[in-house]
């Protein structure tokens, strides 16, 4: 199939369903509204397939990397790792009628993936206090104004902070309601700006951005 | 040559970082503090917005999040569901995440909503994960029955009383939504809102409360962030749960973050305003 073909059909495909969801929105019709539902629900059942595509992918993909490509000493005990978790996961997920709901896989849950998820994010969160002591300078009024808010709500955010200053809370949450809500409306009102751009050029078949991948250099 | 007090507060070791972090965490566990704590406007919001629901009203739970974050928001979705299942209506919730209604089976195991008088099935139900992302939020909101035909749990629907109440948007008072993104109530008001005209509820994460506060009051009467919207909530529905300790230990972890921000901006105007050239 040449390329022209791949990307033409994609492309009518999206510009045929953002126009009939269009008139889906603006025009009451019952039968076009169960159409549209039924699609959707299609759409939650395709992308229930795609989970299953991409553990198939990330199956193939590390055992390329044990059997066949010519990859260093830690890549292979990378991939050693992935597949002794996924298949016990998968086992333990199996080994009872009651599948995730069940004692084993929920203490794997509470005691494996949790340890290790939380483990991440305060890994994330020791990164934020070196980057904040290494990187966060006030070099602008801008960055002052970053500087400031944030050390400001921070203190908010922890109860210690209105306890001894009282007049804190009613600062921050002046700040954050009506100071960020504006700035942050602003943004919102961009990316809307944004999605309209997009959604005209996908009416119109210019979009190609959601079909291939351009590499570029 | 001397090297100045603020070049030396610019390059303090990595490890003294960890190190004091570690301590100021470890401080609320051995010593816990218990500070008052002031509710929030979002917190009385989200509260009352439950308390005043009619008899017999169904809410829907976007029942999103995951367990790498689940510190940040447990105490809020333990506490929510107590006062929830202590009021005379109706709720189900559906995975949009993966860890969605594992997490949720979780806390409903830890609560036990027997002892709250609900039956399984008449008023409160557990729906599976649905894959899709915003497009399952949008299926289940237009039509609810064709996103699953067995719960959680593996049980046919079509048993459970609860299951024929639940069409779609139009039978739904309320939807609450837990997330760990600081985009989800831009995606839920499209979804509910704009079509709908249903209020939402959020739970996610403080540092999502900036984005989310975009739709406060109108779109979203209420809001939990972090630990200190579940602690406020323990505190204003009377439901005590893990929020004060963990409440306690997030006062003194961000401590280290802001003490080392503000000693990194004295060392920086320090040793470019203050220093003398022989002491650089």
């Amino acid at each position: 199939m040449s390329r022209e073909v791949r990307r033409t059909i994609p492309l009518y495909l999206i510009m045929g369903l953002t126009i009939f969801f269009l008139i889906e929105y603006f025009a009451d019709i019952t039968a076009i509204t169960g159409i549209k539902s039924e699609i959707t629900v299609w759409g939650t059942i395709v992308s229930g397939f795609m989970l299953i595509f991409g553990a198939v992918l990330l199956f193939r993909h590390h055992f390329m990397q044990l059997a066949v490509r010519n990859v260093g000493q830690r890549e292979k005990i990378l991939s050693v790792i992935f597949f002794v978790s996924f298949l016990a996961f998968l086992l333990i997920g199996f080994s009872t009628p009651e599948r995730t709901s069940g004692t084993n896989y929920q203490w794997i849950y509470q005691n494996m993936y949790r340890p290790a998820g939380t483990a991440i994010t305060a890994l994330c969160f020791w990164w934020c206090i070196y980057g904040g002591y290494k990187v966060f300078t006030i070099r602008s009024w801008e960055s002052a104004a970053i500087g400031v808010g944030a050390v400001i709500y921070m203190l908010r955010l922890l109860p210690i902070g209105p306890v001894y200053v009282p007049a804190l809370a009613p600062f921050a949450d002046w700040l954050l309601s009506t100071i960020n809500v504006g700035a942050t409306r602003g943004g919102t009102l961009a990316i809307g700006a944004g999605s309209l751009v997009l959604g005209m050029r996908t009416l119109i078949g210019k979009e190609t951005g959601a079909l291939e991948a351009v590499q570029e250099g | 040559m001397r090297v100045s007090i603020y070049k030396k507060l610019r390059e303090i070791p990595d490890g003294y970082l960890g190190v004091l972090s570690i301590i100021f965490m470890l401080i609320p566990i051995i010593y816990p503090m218990g500070l008052p704590l002031q509710i929030s406007e979002p917190t009385r919001g989200f509260y009352n917005t439950l308390r005043n629901l009619p008899e017999g009203s169904i809410v829907c739970i976007d029942g999103g999040g995951g367990f790498a974050s689940l510190d940040e928001f447990e105490s809020s979705i333990t506490a929510t569901m107590k006062v929830m299942l202590s009021l005379p209506i109706k709720w189900f919730a559906w995975g949009y995440s993966a860890d969605g209604p594992i997490l949720m089976d979780m806390v409903l195991k830890k609560i036990n909503p027997d002892s709250f008088g609900k039956v399984y099935g008449e008023d409160y139900l557990v729906l599976p994960y649905i894959a899709g992302g915003e497009m399952a939020v949008a299926s289940v909101a237009s039509d609810t029955h064709n996103v699953a035909t067995n719960d959680y749990y593996g049980n046919d629907l079509t048993q459970y009383p609860l299951w024929d109440e639940l069409t779609g948007a139009e039978d739904f008072a309320l939807v609450i939504t837990i997330s760990g993104s600081c985009l989800n109530m831009d995606q839920e008001t499209r979804q509910w809102y704009t079509l709908y005209d249903i209020h939402l509820l959020e739970i996610n994460m403080a540092c999502c409360s900036p984005m989310s506060m975009n739709y406060f009051p109108d779109v979203m009467p209420g809001g939990l962030w972090g630990v200190k919207g579940g602690t406020e909530l323990e505190v204003l529905s009377g439901f005590p749960g893990p929020g004060a300790r963990l409440s306690d230990t997030q006062n003194l972890a961000l401590m280290p973050f802001l003490v080392f921000l503000i000693l990194g901006n004295i060392g920086y105007f320090g040793s470019l305003y203050l220093t003398k050239e022989e002491d650089m």
